[in-house]
């Protein structure tokens, strides 16, 4: 529209890429990953692991239904958000929508971005942007308010990203009585599978990324790894923590940066996808039982197949590209999948392996 | 079992509510069959679809899709396999029936796919309600209810409001919302005194309607392929309502917690294949019903495959077959999986197409009753230009979504409009605001969410801005943002299109092309299923490397011309006295072995899937002569938008501007004469900005089109042609219409709702006509011709090369001239006229031809007056009848017309005498359309066709008849009611054969005393108001006949009701009769063939004939 202030949106290649400035007016760095939900633009900013992106949606329109209002369902707990706040760098979107329309919406997007000091480009060709990070990559971007060309040597890497984490214990009760007890390694956990533990009539104790579950004083039924953002390679005292508790008999259950995690744990290898898996609509199928699942997926590494050790079996391959999104041991309840089951934003398809603390 | 051989159902004629997607259908299921080697057996009389071509099915039978017929297919071809839910409700229902009657068990025939357990609980509202309320989900709660208590007591239970329906009901009383007990009480006491049964249920009145298509596998593996949200509320049929894909309300709870219901809807049904489902969803909090499941491919399945470029009917054929989703494919991808989700990554907007105004006497609402005859899909990255697009796309005059004509209503006016959903409300809400009719107010009376309100205020703020300040660069291309096309704003700055398109081209603002590849950018697709939009900065398809995309490049084709308004060619043409021919064009202008076709746009009435099949045919003949191939068509319901068809496919606009980008793009000449009126009309505007036409040439379409020049033509070759006057005023009108002579057909060269073509048959009627219509005569002058009563009308389909005809047929109409053609029963071979006629139809024909220098396809229109040949039309294109000649004769008209478009040399195709007896017969809608008088007209209201084949005419006639939904005769007895002597004397042999064969025959009071003057007796029943009883209701109602004859005195009776608005007798009976179901006839000559034909021929007689036996 005329009129409207202008912000760019600089790429490590050279690309500059103009739209209307939204949101937060501050200037902003990040590594630029793409999206293909279609739904679930709250919850996805408020993905822990989107930490230090930029995040662009391929769907053309963003903000349809507006913001909701914070509702939490526990202390620590937030029934309709990922986690307390906006965890990306910033928004790159098609058509930013000024008046949005639901029964929920509490605030507009552009006024939630804001509110989270996030800055957001609208107007701009998604389309083009994802097909040019399909082509060579993700890669390092910026949102500027002006269109002048950046040297990219003197621009640093986002810093560290472990502030994900929560840095205290808490526990969660479900409703009614606790059919088990379960750690819960947080890595920058989403609310989403914490939520799903608690359906599951789990008591929930949620522990930082480097604090060792063994040590806590209840006993636990069996631990789960969160998700979260970066390298796998980047969580060695998570990965440290992972062995220690692979020594007990306790189950275990590892989620996307948990998968990779229990990976690098019983020394197989992960390596950087060229563009990552971002969007709701992930087909896996699982080996075991030769059933297709439609998933939530949001990494950008992949686990090495091919360095399982023997008694760990690939459990869920990707059908689009063969990647690997789940491995199991033989005879172990040890087990992680790269998607994340519990959906927010996405489908409820894999659910059901929060219920296998269930049956292990 | 493995399967080898496999019965296709499709699903007959186009109607309304059954249209071209199960073309569309069955053409995938075929082309999954055919993959695994599968003998493909299909039943479906519909000749002019895709499926029933050469080369696609191993066998067909232009047979009807009823229990019957393909009963005796079963025993005769023992097929091992049927498949029952790619020929919509139609084919389902036939093999529902078949099931009951244990006619699958018998013959050892197994239902692939979806077993039928599911498809019978999903038709059975209680068992489907009990099973799924069984597994925790809801559907919409009420109850049948016979009287008026029994009714308060259920909505006692449910709460108020309440909505009451009801299954049948003349003129759409006894529906209706209650909000208390005195309103059900009155609701209900009008229902069931229309009705033996009313439905009570709970108010979903604005809840949102939301569609899922699922997907199934045999190993219980499940997705939606697309979800899709009604912009209408729930009460308006979803057939009436404009659709977007994917959703744009719901946020991800809803839209995931839906699509769990959805899955576990198929799992508990066990569908294997596609299926189709309907929520409400309440605005206001999260709930839901599930209101239908439909377990075939339905409409709503076709446009969910175009829109996501995921094709569901070629998944679910594979799956019915017993293939699982992770074994398949992504067609799109090539190397993806078959079992995703795809993800679109722009808009998708649906228009329904209506075509209210060629009918007479309908009532103009929509509700929940499905009336439109078509649809549009537009794709784009907003919903304003998306909407935009797709109202252009309609081809019913709109620029946009503003329609400045409705601008003049006042506020209170438009809020009035609001409150009754009309084809025009759109507009209505574009307008209301424009007036400032708050977002809020609107969303309130029409129960449209608030953000399509929004998204179109800022189109109509657009609009407003635009009226206000002069154009710049940044306005224009906001406003190209926003889906204005170049003409749209042309008329705002009062400037010509080319002005602003140069403008335009000059600021660098121009479409880009983007390619539609399921997973939004993630994978690259290996087709090429292309749109256009000026949300983007970049295009995924750039065909012509050599010129740069972007900005500040100008192509020439389109800059220098400046578009002239009026008659331009005459001048040209006389100049040259010659027109270029096609294949100079193609040799000159085409270096790159690319040629475009332009498709037909919505189906309406008058242009159908015969478009569809041409354009298919002619890029299939294009590709296999090496020829890469451009589609360009909007229509979701057709096979020609299957992006396989085609090398590029264009899902666009077929609009001026549109084309002239794709030219600027591609640089490819055009086909313009296979898609019927839309390409026909652009042709001459493409060729004044001097883009390539392959064929006949747009300077001969015009004069074969324009009324004096033709009329010239054919008067020099010495051709008679029905006198005819073109007037200016009203006393011209009377003077001209006194020289011709009564009775005349009119034609206002500017249509108004239901005025277009009439016949009038005195001075008196003429003057009450040009009263009432009060046409613009000087502005819009009046074509009048003299109407030959009584006339045989003759098609004459033809291919030429430079004038030369190079295969022709001939078909006979059963019905006198003044019925449309697009109505008549046709016959091929001609059956009545003799050699003598038939050699001169086609010398005569040949003459203009060869005048007009035909360079492709043509139809020539003549009428059999008194053993003379009169011409009364001619079309450069294909016609209507393509399909049906091109099959019957087992030649192909339309490959032949390509092959001259590429200037390949053809040779002449002499007629075989070995051609089999074949009738067309048209199917008419009348039953979905509420208050339309169903007699045969000048205007055309036919929705689609079928042919039969026989031993002679009559047994094709009663083949095609039963397949358009009439019954063989059970009961051999028939109600008759013909108006005026002349249809009476004309009927009387036929009275008589009906006497011999022994038809008990019922009449009204002149019919029953004038068969009784000619010695046959009837039984005498009441016209409505006269109080014998039985009356013409008693009959109907009671079902006590097999068909009714109500024939009008003249087809003037009609017009009639247009100017006093008052209804005959006439019209109450056959009015009653289409509402009831019971077979009618207001034709004479076509009932008469119908009594023929059963005094002729038992059900039983009929032959169970495929396509080849009867071809050799």
């Amino acid at each position: 529209m005329p009129g409207m202030t202008k912000k760019y949106l600089h790429l490590e290649d050279g690309t500059v890429l103009e739209g209307e400035a939204f949101g937060a007016n501050n200037e902003t760095l990040g590594e630029v990953v793409f999206s293909t939900g279609m739904t679930g633009y709250p919850e996805s900013l408020t993905d822990p692991s989107f930490a230090g992106q930029i995040l662009t949606f391929t769907y053309p329109l963003l903000g349809n239904y507006g913001v909701p209002k914070v509702v939490y369902q526990d202390k620590h707990l937030l029934k309709n958000f990922e986690s307390e706040r906006i965890w990306v760098q910033g928004v790159v979107v098609g058509t930013q929508i000024e008046y949005p329309s639901h029964h929920a919406s509490f605030a507009t997007f552009d006024n939630w971005l804001k509110q989270q000091k996030i800055p957001g480009v609208t107007g701009v060709d998604t389309r083009a942007l994802t097909l040019n990070l399909r082509e060579k990559g993700v890669m390092k971007g910026k949102l500027t308010n002006s269109g002048q060309k950046i040297s990219w040597k003197t621009v640093d890497t986002p810093g560290t990203i472990k502030k994900v984490s929560h840095n205290q214990i808490i526990s969660y009760l479900p409703k009614g009585k606790p059919a088990r007890t379960i750690a819960l390694l947080d890595c920058g956990v989403k609310h989403g599978i914490i939520r799903a533990l608690l359906r599951q009539q789990y008591k929930v104790i949620r522990v930082p990324y480097d604090f060792d579950p063994l040590k806590l004083s209840e006993r636990v039924d069996g631990v789960v790894c969160s998700n979260g953002p970066g390298d796998p390679k980047d969580w060695t005292e998570t990965v440290a923590i992972i062995q220690n508790i692979l020594k007990t008999d306790l189950p275990f259950v590892g989620i996307c940066l948990g998968h990779q995690l229990l990976a690098l744990a019983i020394g197989a290898d992960t390596y950087k996808l060229p563009y990552g898996h971002r969007g709701l609509n992930q087909p896996c199928l699982d080996i075991s039982t030769n059933k297709a699942y439609i998933t939530s997926q949001n990494h950008g590494y992949a686990v090495n197949k091919k360095t399982l050790p023997q008694d760990f079996s690939e459990w869920f391959v990707n059908l689009n590209d063969g990647t690997n999104e789940g491995i199991k041991h033989k005879k172990k309840p040890i087990m992680s999948m790269q998607f994340h089951p519990e959906g927010c934003p996405g489908p409820f398809d894999t659910e059901w392996v929060f219920g296998m603390f269930g049956e292990l | 079992m493995k399967t080898n051989k496999v019965l296709l159902l499709g699903s007959g004629a186009l109607k309304i509510g059954e249209a071209g997607e199960f073309d569309y259908s069955g053409t995938q299921a075929i082309k999954a069959l055919k993959e695994e080697k599968i003998e493909i057996i299909l039943v479906n009389p519909n000749v002019a679809t895709i499926q029933t071509s050469e080369g696609l099915a191993d066998k067909i039978y232009f047979l009807p899709v009823t229990p019957f017929f393909v009963e005796k297919i079963i025993k005769k071809e023992k097929p091992d396999g049927i498949l029952l839910s790619f020929g919509g409700q139609t084919a389902l229902n036939c093999g529902l029936e078949l099931f009951h009657r244990g006619i699958f068990k018998k013959h050892q025939v197994q239902v692939l796919g979806t077993p039928i357990s599911a498809v019978i609980d999903t038709e059975d509202r209680k068992r489907f309600t009990q099973r799924l309320m069984n597994i925790g989900l809801k559907t919409a709660r009420g109850k049948a209810v016979s009287t008026v208590k029994k009714g308060l007591g259920v909505a006692k239970n449910l709460g108020f409001p309440v909505m009451v329906r009801t299954g049948f009901a003349l003129g759409g009383t006894g529906s209706g919302i209650a909000q208390n007990v005195k309103q059900l009480e009155q609701i209900l006491t009008n229902a069931l005194a229309a009705s033996p049964q009313a439905i009570v249920e709970e108010c979903l009145t604005g809840w949102k309607e939301v569609e899922y298509e699922v997907v199934r596998d045999k190993n219980d593996n499940c997705i939606t392929v697309c979800n899709m949200e009604n912009f209408d509320p729930v009460g308006i049929h979803t057939g009436e309502s404009i659709v977007v894909a994917p959703s744009q309300t719901l946020n991800n709870e809803e839209y995931f917690a839906l699509r769990q219901v959805a899955i576990d809807t198929i799992r508990e049904f066990k569908i294997v294949g596609e299926c189709n489902i309907q929520f409400a969803l309440n605005p206001k909090k999260f709930d839901y019903r599930i209101i239908e499941v439909n377990a075939r491919l339905s409409r709503s399945s076709a446009l969910a495959s175009k829109a996501t470029g995921y094709p569901l009917a070629y998944v679910a054929a594979k799956l019915a077959l017993g293939k699982t989703l992770p074994e398949l494919k992504n067609l799109v991808t090539g190397k993806t999986s078959a079992f995703f989700e795809p993800a679109l990554d722009y808009i998708v907007v649906k228009l329904p197409r209506w075509d209210l105004d060629k009918l007479v006497a309908v009532e103009e609402s929509i509700g929940s009753e499905m009336k439109s005859v078509g649809e549009v899909m537009s794709i784009a990255r907003t919903f304003p230009e998306a909407i935009q697009k797709a109202t252009r796309m309609l081809n019913d005059g709109y620029k946009g979504v503003i329609d400045v004509s409705h601008n003049h209503n006042s506020q209170k006016e438009l809020l009035e409009k609001l409150r009754q959903p009309t084809p025009l409300r759109l507009f209505t809400i574009c307008s209301a605001l424009y007036k400032k009719v708050p977002v809020k107010t609107i969303a309130k009376l029409t129960g449209i969410d608030a953000w399509f309100i929004e998204q179109l205020k800022q189109i109509v703020q657009l609009f407003d801005q635009l009226n206000r300040k002069p154009i710049t660069y940044e306005l224009l291309k906001t406003a190209k943002e926003m889906g204005f096309s170049d003409s749209q704003i042309a008329d705002i700055y009062k400037l010509k299109e080319a002005t602003i398109r140069n403008k335009r081209l000059k600021w660098g603002i121009t479409p880009k092309v983007k390619r539609i590849d399921t997973m939004a950018g993630e994978f690259p697709a290996a087709t090429n299923y292309l749109y256009m939009t000026y949300n983007a900065s970049e295009s995924d398809h750039l065909p012509n490397s050599t010129i740069p995309s972007g900005f500040h490049i100008i192509p020439a084709n389109s800059l220098v011309i400046p578009a002239k308004a009026g008659i331009y060619l005459n001048n040209s043409l006389n100049k040259s006295g010659k027109a270029d021919s096609g294949q100079a064009r193609m040799t000159k202008n085409n270096k790159n072995n690319k040629v475009a076709v332009i498709g037909s746009g919505p189906y309406a009435i008058g242009t159908s899937v015969e478009f569809d099949w041409c354009a298919v045919n002619t890029v299939t003949t294009l590709r296999q002569r090496g020829i890469t191939t451009i589609m360009i068509n909007c229509n979701p319901e057709t096979v020609s938008t299957d992006y396989d068809y085609s090398d590029y496919l264009y899902f666009e606009e077929l609009t001026l501007e549109r084309m002239l980008d794709i030219y600027d793009l591609e640089q490819a000449p055009f086909i313009v004469s296979v898609g019927g009126q839309i390409p026909n009309n652009l042709a001459p505007k493409l060729k004044q900005r001097r883009i390539p036409i392959l064929g006949t040439q747009p300077e001969q379409i015009h004069l074969a089109e324009h009324r004096k020049s033709f009329s010239e033509i054919l008067d020099k070759l010495s051709i008679k042609q029905p006198a005819w006057a073109k007037v200016g005023t009203v006393s011209q009108a009377l003077r001209a219409a006194a020289m011709i002579g009564y009775p005349i057909l009119v034609r206002p060269s500017f249509v108004l709702s239901g005025k277009a073509m009439n016949l009038i048959y005195s001075e008196q009627e003429f003057k009450d006509y040009l009263n009432v219509c009060r046409l613009d005569l000087k502005e819009y002058p009046l074509v009048m011709s003299k109407f030959l009563a009584a006339a045989v009308e003759v098609d004459f389909d033809a291919v030429a090369q430079n004038g030369q005809v190079m295969i022709f047929a001939i078909s006979e109409h059963v019905e006198h001239g003044g019925v449309h053609s697009g109505d008549a029963t046709l016959m091929l071979p001609a059956v009545k006229i003799n050699a003598h006629l038939t050699q001169a139809v086609s010398d005569t024909a040949a003459k203009i031809i060869k005048e007009l220098k035909v360079n492709g396809p043509v139809n020539v229109q003549f009428l059999i007056y008194k053993e003379e040949l009169f011409v009364i039309e001619c079309n450069l294109r294909a016609s209507r009848s393509f399909p049906f000649v091109s099959k019957i004769t087992r030649h192909n008209f339309i490959s032949l017309a390509t092959e001259i478009a590429i200037g390949k040399q053809v040779t002449p195709i002499k007629p075989s005498p070995k051609t089999p007896q074949a009738v067309k017969v048209a199917q008419f809608s009348f039953r979905k359309l509420r208050g339309a008088d169903p007699v045969l007209r000048v205007e055309m209201s036919s929705t689609g066709e079928v042919v039969g084949f026989g031993r002679d005419a009559y047994e094709a006639f009663l083949l095609g008849e039963l397949s358009t939904g009439k019954k063989y005769p059970t009961q051999k007895s028939v109600f008759l009611s013909l108006g005026g002597m002349r249809s009476k004397l004309a009927f009387l042999e036929s009275v008589r054969e009906l006497v011999f064969i022994k038809y008990k025959l019922y009449a009204t009071s002149g019919t029953a005393l004038f068969l009784k003057e000619n010695g046959i007796e009837t039984i005498r029943v009441g016209k409505i108001y006269e109080g014998i009883r039985p009356t013409a209701i008693d009959l109907l109602i009671k079902k006590l006949i097999d068909f009714a004859i109500v024939v009008p005195e003249t087809t003037s009776d009609t017009q009639k009701n247009i100017v006093t608005k008052s209804y005959s007798d006439g019209y109450q009976m056959r009015r009653l009769a289409i509402d009831l179901g019971v077979a009618l006839f207001t034709n004479i000559e076509s009932a008469r063939f119908f009594i023929r034909a059963i005094s002729k021929y038992k059900l039983e007689d009929l032959s169970i004939k495929s396509w080849s036996e009867w071809i050799n």
